[in-house]
This record gives C-alpha cells, sequence and structure tokens, in this order.
C-alpha cells in the first residue's frame, strides 16, 4: 500500500501519526490537504537553540512544505518566533510566501541538503525521518560559515 | 502495511518463544505501531519511553499505560507486559479491540479451525510482531499458503498476548469475488465497508441482502442478523460472505453468516 509513488504527493495520515510519536504536538494544515487525501504542509514544534553563541533552547514552530514529497526535497519554514526574534544564522529573514501569503515566514537554509535528499532510496519513512532530522540537527546545531542572515 | 516476505513471517514465529523477554510498547495515537524492549528485568516508565524510540522531541510529556486497561504506569514495567506510550490516556470509551485501523499484512495460515457446520473456518497466522491474525476462510482452502489481509481490530490479553481480526483480499484483479468471506464493523463512521488495497482505506460499500431466498438458513439477511442481535446480543464484527461485486461502482452485495458472526 505505501509503495515509493503509490501514496501520492503529500504526508499521508499515517505517516503523520508516525511523526506525532517524536512531535506529538504536530499538526497538518487544514487549507493544505491534498486532492488525494494527504497533507500538503504540517507545522511541527522543534526546539533548537537560540544562536551559535547562545545555546539555550528556544521552541520552533516549523511549517513543512511537502507538497511536492518525496520526489522533490520539502521546503521548511520558521513561523514562529518573528524574525526579529530570531538569532540562529541558518534562519533567513521573514518574507511571504505562497504557501501562506498572510503570514510572516523565515526560511530554513538547509545548504547542499537537498543533494543529499534526492541521492536518498526511494523510501517514503526513510526520506520523510531524514528530512525531519535535518531540520532537528539545522535548528540545534547552527553553523555560522553558511549564515542566512 | 507492510508486505512481509514469507521468511520473516516464519522468523517471527519463532521469536515467539521469546515473548517473556521483551515488553511490547504501543502508540496509543498510532494503532497497529509496536516496538518491542527486550529485556529479562523489570524496567522504569522513563525507560521504556526511552528505549522503545517514543521519547518526544518537541518537549512534549509522555507517559506509559496499560495497554489492556489503559491504567496509567506508576511502578516498573515487568518482561511479558504491554504498554502503551501517549501524551494522553487511551480512549476507554473505544477499547483497543474495537479501534479501526486498517492494516494490510501478508502472512502464512498456519492454523485453521472449522466454525459451526456450514463448512466455514477461521485461519490463523502470526505477523510480524507476534500478533496472531484471524480470517474467516472456506474450510482447508487457506491453511499452508500465504494470504493477503487486512487487520481491522487488534485485543491484548492480560499476559500480553495479541490477537487480531481480519480478513483476505486479493491482490491481483477485483479485491473480492463472490463467494470470499469477510468481516465488517456495524458502527462507526467506517462501517458497513471493505478494505479497498488501492485506496489503503475502509472504502468499498458492503449491501447486506433484503431478503433470504436462500435454504441455507445460515445465511442471514440484514433483518434476520438484526433480529439475532437482539436475540443473542450485538456483534461489532459481522462475518459476511461476498454475493456480487460490482466492479463499475466498487461496492459488494454480500449475506451475513451466522457461523462467522455468533
Amino acid at each position: 500500500m505505501v509503495g515509493y509513488l503509490d501514496s501520492g504527493a503529500g504526508i499521508t495520515p499515517d505517516e503523520l501519526r508516525r511523526v506525532m510519536i517524536q512531535y506529538p504536538s504536530t499538526a497538518a494544515v487544514k487549507q493544505h490537504r491534498m486532492r488525494n487525501g494527504n497533507f500538503g504542509v504540517i507545522q511541527v514544534s522543534m526546539i533548537g537553540v537560540r544562536s551559535a553563541g547562545d545555546s539555550s533552547d528556544v521552541r520552533y514552530q516549523v511549517l513543512i512544505d511537502f507538497r511536492n514529497f518525496p520526489s522533490s526535497t520539502p521546503v521548511a519554514y520558521i513561523r514562529s518566533p518573528s524574525s526579529s526574534e530570531i538569532r540562529h544564522c541558518n534562519i533567513y529573514r521573514s518574507d511571504r510566501y505562497a504557501l501562506a501569503p498572510n503570514i510572516d515566514l523565515c526560511a530554513i537554509c538547509i545548504g547542499s541538503y537537498a543533494g543529499s535528499f534526492e541521492k536518498l532510496p526511494e523510501n517514503r519513512e526513510m526520506r520523510l525521518g531524514c528530512f525531519l532530522n535535518q531540520i532537528q540537527y539545522i535548528l540545534s546545531n547552527p553553523n555560522p560559515k553558511s549564515k542566512a542572515r | 502495511m507492510c508486505r512481509l516476505p514469507y521468511a520473516n513471517v516464519m522468523k517471527s514465529a519463532e521469536m515467539l518463544g521469546d515473548l517473556d523477554e521483551r515488553i511490547r510498547v504501543g502508540h496509543i495515537d498510532v494503532p497497529g505501531f509496536w516496538v518491542d524492549v527486550r529485556t529479562n528485568t523489570s524496567m522504569t516508565s522513563d525507560d521504556v519511553i526511552s528505549r522503545s524510540g517514543m521519547r518526544p522531541r518537541d518537549g512534549s510529556v509522555v507517559n506509559c499505560y496499560l495497554a489492556n486497561d489503559g491504567a496509567i504506569v506508576t511502578e516498573d514495567i515487568n518482561p511479558g507486559q504491554t504498554i502503551l506510550v501517549g501524551t494522553n490516556p487511551p480512549d476507554l470509551r473505544v477499547p483497543i479491540n474495537m479501534r479501526i485501523s486498517p492494516l494490510e499484512h501478508s502472512f502464512y495460515v498456519k492454523w485453521e479451525r472449522r466454525v459451526g457446520d456450514s463448512g466455514a473456518s477461521v485461519g490463523s497466522g502470526h505477523l510480524a510482531d507476534g500478533c496472531t491474525l484471524w480470517v474467516p476462510c472456506d474450510e482447508g482452502r487457506a491453511i499452508g499458503s500465504i494470504r493477503s489481509a487486512v487487520e481491522l481490530t487488534r485485543e491484548v490479553n492480560s499476559n500480553g498476548k495479541m490477537h487480531a481480526q481480519g480478513y483476505t483480499y486479493r491482490n491481483t484483479g477485483n479485491p473480492y469475488i463472490p463467494g470470499d468471506l469477510a468481516r465488517i464493523t456495524t458502527s462507526g463512521s467506517e462501517s458497513f465497508r471493505l478494505y479497498d488495497p488501492e485506496t489503503g482505506e475502509l472504502s468499498i460499500p458492503v449491501k447486506i441482502i433484503d431478503n433470504n431466498k436462500s435454504r441455507d438458513v445460515k445465511r442471514m439477511s440484514f433483518r434476520e442478523a438484526k433480529h439475532k442481535e437482539i436475540d443473542f446480543g450485538a456483534r461489532f464484527l459481522w462475518g459476511i460472505r461476498v454475493l456480487s461485486w460490482d466492479e463499475e461502482r466498487r461496492r459488494v452485495l454480500a449475506f451475513v453468516e451466522e457461523d462467522l458472526t455468533w
């Protein structure tokens, strides 16, 4: 049932429930429910650090665009804290995106990870898990050599 | 969800002897997801949550609950116990054996038990996680074969052993043909629907015949089944036999098999 492309683009309800094991606060964005029944966009709460020089915890609300998953790399944005409060060097300053045109979002810089993602085995579960791990890693380990702000 | 090679099925069966050297951990929000924590000593809830990989990374607080009654675990957890992890207690209004979470399996039908005198049987075999899946079948037709099946409900005994109820479907061509045996639930949002391998959901409507023209008294119409419920008690799952498959509308006409229901 859950072949690589058989389940279609987006996150299946079953995959969403799996994400909720490690991120129980995860919620799907209802407006982005796809025609195939999958979820196009989800919101995940992740704990990262404030900045490269300040390891105090910050709770980031992350919007992740899975509309082209699993064939393309998902795109992650910070919804909160606001851009002016963010000190993490790998998070871009706020902008408006088609995903949610009325909300200021700050894209997360994933560096060259898109290339790595595309080389991952064609396995939905693995790709989903790896991408979430990568976002979690970025938020927990700022990389001053690849500044986005 | 998973299609298991035969070797894995057999391996899981061999592992059943180790039931008492593991703690089985499920998740309240993810039906059908089970992790075995191997241990020969008792463990704290905190250790079980960590070792099962179910510790949240977003700061949410989770607890352990007993799978059979939903009580929160306050003491150490012993090998052989089955628990559920979650942020909230399991919803006791819906017992664990009445939670519908259609899961696909490919399993080896190892045993068969005759039911009643209508030629119907119940076949069973182990799933990869050690659970025993029970499916209705015609006597002698399923035993010794590998079948695609969907799991509907799962029950955890007080001794930690799991038993699931489901039915088989066909992987090639139409998922059901006249004469196939299956099960439907009689309440809830997915009642009176069969599993569709194309959608992965209980989405094939089932109409139970209005009039029973058969001389076989074990074959029941909807009205007869409802009358039987009044006399012998309601059944959450009805055993049915497919009478016809409407390929165009993807729906099924069926009657209730008394022997597989009461």
